[in-house]
């Protein structure tokens, strides 16, 4: 393959539309997210299927009754940080967890060429002759990234 | 008041009922000190359902209209005395509750008498005639006649009305301003080389739009918005109801529709590759460049700086197709801009007026592309089913619209009347084994995209009046509808002409379509679930949480957004002058400029005048009184701060008297470029007020700590870590545009401007960002947008 020369922008792995109650039931850890804090949103989430508490009503009814886990994602140099996620779910809280690995398709942008100065014409301003990233011309490239997901299963009694 | 005491307090009984809970007393379970508990729940059963009624009395009781029981979403307006405003489930409800609550018989309605009356009989008699007339296709002549009577307007109509009956007409069926080929009234309303006349809308409603024109959508967004008058246009600017979080929610998650027919558009008819070159040149920003062949070819918009005589008016979005480019651009820029075109063809070619033949719809968040898709339906009048179309909708119906999808990209289709299925429908998922999203990204630079036959509608004059023919009106459609969904497309043959790109100022997708058909695509929009609206501010609300610039409020740089800073000063002065004196905070003395808003005026003294002092001291220290401006050589020497708020106050008044003169004031700050921003110590600066304008830079500004910016903060240089003490007049390098807290972030943002030299000067990007009327200065990090 030959390679690109160009500037090389990196595409999330989400470019289809999720439903709304996927979206609110998985977790996507990035390399730079905290690890309390993820535990936190993650616990959140599942503390909304808890039968127990008034609030969140719409989490107990419903569509929502078919949800079984909640989904913990993290691709590459985050899958590290996702594992010991789902070693404290299993281990210290008690859930039940599956963990599942893959890879996914990921789209990588290249910005390439640009327009071609004018014979005639002298190059008078270099800053003004620099052109956008965005009007150069973009080549998508697809590429498989390895992933892996956290289910951890919701208490339901 | 006699007659009251007899007559039982209604409400005070109602109230009492529904507090009190009725008790079952007698006891069968307890039996020798031992509780049978299935036998006691039997016995207390009357009691339980009596207390969960009492629950839900005790609930409604109070709430004793229907409205007020509604959501949100559903109250409108003088909903408690007009039952229209009401909900159809809930109208008897209200019916019942609006009667006279004494006899329960409803007030007898005053009706009118004499004079009142006769006015009223003879207006309905007016707008009976004028909706004959729109059925028989003619466009009521008195339209554009102001200044009749309303006894001459009826005689006039009435004429007009028999003629049409009489196939008086049919001469001029030709014409297609005097017969129209379709009964809602629309037409074609361009303007070739010249302004198209203001559209004077429904007879009923003609005096209110003379002076701001109603956008198609105009009597939709009344109900739910506030509306402004601004740049010729009544514009809707916020909804009603509260939604800063929502709408930050819907950006992120869901999808936000605008309709933003106010952007006004000209098509410019070329006549050779070397116009067209040439108009290029000298309108976008290839000046030293040939323009990119993905614009040439018609595949992607060019939305950026736009020029006017070389230099920078603001930005708009440009689109080519064969010899026709179309401009599209901000209302407060068109007249000049359109001028300047014509002047450009020089007489070859032709300009068309298309702002109100050309009406624009924007969506934005993830959602859009799919919100969208589900009111479009493909045109299958047209002889094949292009690829464009299916490709469109291939990337419309699952793709993400955030995402990947480069900025620019543009689709040019043929859809049906959306208004032909009663509710949105979302497209299939039509992918074929193995393939996904992804694969038609790689190509989305090969595959068709642009459908010919939709742009060659679009962009013609008499092609796109066509595509009103037969438009249905609402009664056809009801009558349609009660024919049976079968039949679907035999009764209309509509096939409108579409294009679809994505913005890169804004990263937003805007749909530009034929005036006529605006109201009936939102109409539809905006039954599609999760998909909320906004207007001008939540435009800018989007675009200042992703941390990109709005025009013209976020370019003071330029002619429009310095009269809009200058527009914004002079409403808070106004605003601040009704206040009482016991409320107006006075702090002329302690903020630099004007304390009413953003003064890049006294920016610019300041920053060039501190350059003089700094000159005369070389020790580099500014005492505020340590010496005082001295005349020498009938020159005013600047030696100290004091000297120079003295030059400003001076520099002001003559601004002034200049505006009060009607002469121009020239810019005080203009966009930096490499040329522009050498140094600032080079310079031969002397102390007067004629100053050359001081290069800014747009910069987007992120605070370090906590605290919440807001708009015409000031900005100074910072110098050490405590900051306090840089509030002075020589670290002041600009002013906030547009501030608050951001909730993508989560931390204050700002989008402002700084000075190009103390841009170039600092070398850690830190920044003080302090608000009117404050002490307390927020560090925060800058970086150029």
């Amino acid at each position: 393959m030959a390679k690109i020369v160009g500037k090389h922008i990196k595409h999330s792995a989400n470019t289809e539309i999720v439903s709304k109650i996927e979206r609110e039931t998985t977790f996507l850890v990035k390399s730079s997210t905290p690890f309390i804090s993820a535990l936190k949103r993650i616990i959140k989430i599942l503390d909304k299927f808890d039968k127990a508490s008034k609030s969140n009503r719409r989490f107990k009814s419903g569509a929502y009754n078919n949800v079984k886990y909640v989904k913990i994602k993290g691709m590459g140099r985050a899958i590290e940080k996702t594992l010991s996620l789902g070693l404290k779910f299993q281990n210290e809280l008690m859930y039940k967890t599956d963990v599942l690995t893959g890879s996914v398709e990921v789209v990588d942008e290249f910005k390439v060429g640009g327009a071609e100065i004018e014979e005639n014409k002298e190059r008078k301003d270099e800053e003004e002759d620099e052109l956008d990233d965005e009007d150069k011309e973009s080549v998508f490239k697809k590429r498989m990234a390895s992933f892996v997901e956290i289910r951890v299963w919701i208490k339901r009694d | 008041m006699a007659g009251e005491k007899g007559v039982p307090n209604v409400k005070k009984a109602k109230l009492y009922n529904s507090r009190t809970i009725r008790t079952d007393l007698t006891d069968s379970a307890y039996k020798e000190g031992k509780l049978s508990v299935p036998e006691f729940l039997n016995s207390r059963e009357f009691e339980i359902h009596s207390l969960e009624k009492a629950k839900l009395k005790a609930k409604y009781a109070g709430s004793n209209r229907c409205f007020q029981s509604l959501p949100r979403t559903l109250r409108r307006r003088t909903a408690s005395h007009n039952v229209k405003r009401i909900p159809k489930r809930l109208r008897n409800r209200a019916i019942n509750e609006m009667q006279n609550s004494v006899n329960g018989i409803p007030p007898k309605p005053k009706l009118p008498r004499g004079r009142a009356l006769y006015k009223l009989k003879m207006a309905s008699k007016l707008l009976k005639l004028a909706s004959r007339i729109k059925e028989l296709r003619g466009i009521p002549s008195v339209l554009n006649q102001d200044g009749l009577k309303l006894r001459s307007r009826i005689k006039l109509l009435k004429t007009q009305k028999r003629e049409l009956q009489q196939g008086k007409g049919e001469e001029a069926k030709s014409s297609a301003t005097s017969l129209l080929n379709n009964k809602m009234g629309s037409y074609d309303n361009s303007g070739v080389n010249g302004f198209a006349p203001i559209p004077r809308g429904n007879i009923k409603y003609t005096k209110r739009q003379r002076e701001y024109v109603w956008l198609p959508t105009h009597v939709w967004h009344v109900k739910r918005a506030h509306m402004i008058k601004r740049f010729g246009y009544q514009i809707p600017y916020s909804p009603t109801q509260k939604c800063f979080k929502s709408i930050n929610r819907a950006s992120k998650q869901d999808a936000i529709c605008f309709d933003t027919s106010y952007y006004d558009s000209m098509i410019v008819h070329i006549s050779s590759t070397e116009q067209r070159d040439y108009v290029l040149k000298n309108v976008t920003k290839f000046k030293n460049r040939l323009v990119p062949q993905q614009f040439l070819s018609g595949k992607k918009t060019y939305d950026d700086w736009i020029y006017l005589k070389d230099s920078v008016v603001g930005k708009g979005l440009i689109f080519i197709y064969q010899n026709k480019i179309l401009i599209r651009l901000h209302p407060s820029l068109y007249s000049e801009y359109f001028e300047y075109v014509k002047e450009l063809l020089n007489g070859e070619g032709e300009v068309h007026d298309c702002r109100y033949s050309l009406g624009s719809l924007e969506l934005s968040g993830p959602g859009a592309l799919y919100s969208l898709s589900k009111i479009l339906h493909k045109d299958k009048s047209a002889e094949k089913d292009t690829s464009a179309t299916a490709n469109w909708f291939q990337l419309a119906a699952q793709s993400d619209s955030n995402n990947t999808i480069p900025v620019g990209t543009t689709f040019a289709i043929n859809v049906q009347d959306p208004r032909l299925w009663s509710k949105p429908t979302a497209p299939p998922k039509s992918f074929s084994e193995g393939k996904t999203i992804n694969d038609l990204l790689v190509n989305l630079s090969t595959i068709p995209t642009v459908d010919d036959s939709a742009l060659l509608k679009l962009f013609d004059n008499s092609r796109r009046y066509e595509t009103y023919k037969d438009q249905l009106t609402i009664k056809e459609l009801s009558k349609r509808n009660n024919i049976g969904e079968t039949k679907r497309e035999t009764t209309s043959s509509s096939s409108i002409p579409l294009l679809i790109t994505k913005l890169k100022s804004s990263n937003n997708w805007t749909v530009i379509l034929p005036w006529f058909w605006v109201l009936p695509f939102w109409i539809e929009l905006v039954k599609v679930t999760d998909l909320k609206f906004g207007g001008v501010s939540q435009l800018h609300q989007i675009n200042y949480e992703n941390g990109k610039s709005t025009f013209p409020i976020d370019y003071p740089f330029l002619k429009d957004g310095y009269l809009e800073s200058e527009f914004n000063i002079a409403e808070n002065t106004k605003k601040y002058n009704k206040k009482p004196s016991s409320h107006k905070i006075d702090l002329e003395g302690s903020e630099h400029g004007n304390f009413h808003g953003s003064d890049w005026r006294f920016l610019q003294l300041a920053t060039y005048g501190c350059e003089i002092i700094r000159r005369g001291n070389p020790q580099d220290n500014i005492h505020p009184n340590s010496a005082f401006g001295t005349f020498m050589d009938s020159k005013l020497q600047l030696k100290a701060t004091s000297d120079l708020l003295q030059l400003i106050k001076y520099a002001k008044e003559v601004d002034e008297e200049k505006r009060l003169r009607g002469e121009l004031v020239s810019l005080p700050i203009i966009l930096s470029s490499k040329k522009i921003v050498d140094n600032l110590q080079s310079m031969a600066l002397t102390p007067t007020m004629k100053f050359p304008p001081l290069p800014v830079v747009q910069v987007k500004i992120t605070l370090i700590g906590k605290g919440n910016p807001i708009n015409n903060a000031r900005i100074y240089a910072s110098s050490q870590k405590s900051g306090e003490g840089d509030i002075k007049v020589e670290n002041l390098i600009g002013f906030v545009t547009s501030g608050t807290f951001n909730l993508n972030l989560g931390r204050g943002t700002c989008i402002g401007c700084i000075s190009a030299y103390s841009a170039i000067a600092s070398g850690k990007r830190l920044i003080i960002v302090k608000n009117i009327g404050h002490t307390v200065p927020m560090m925060a990090t800058w970086e150029c947008i």
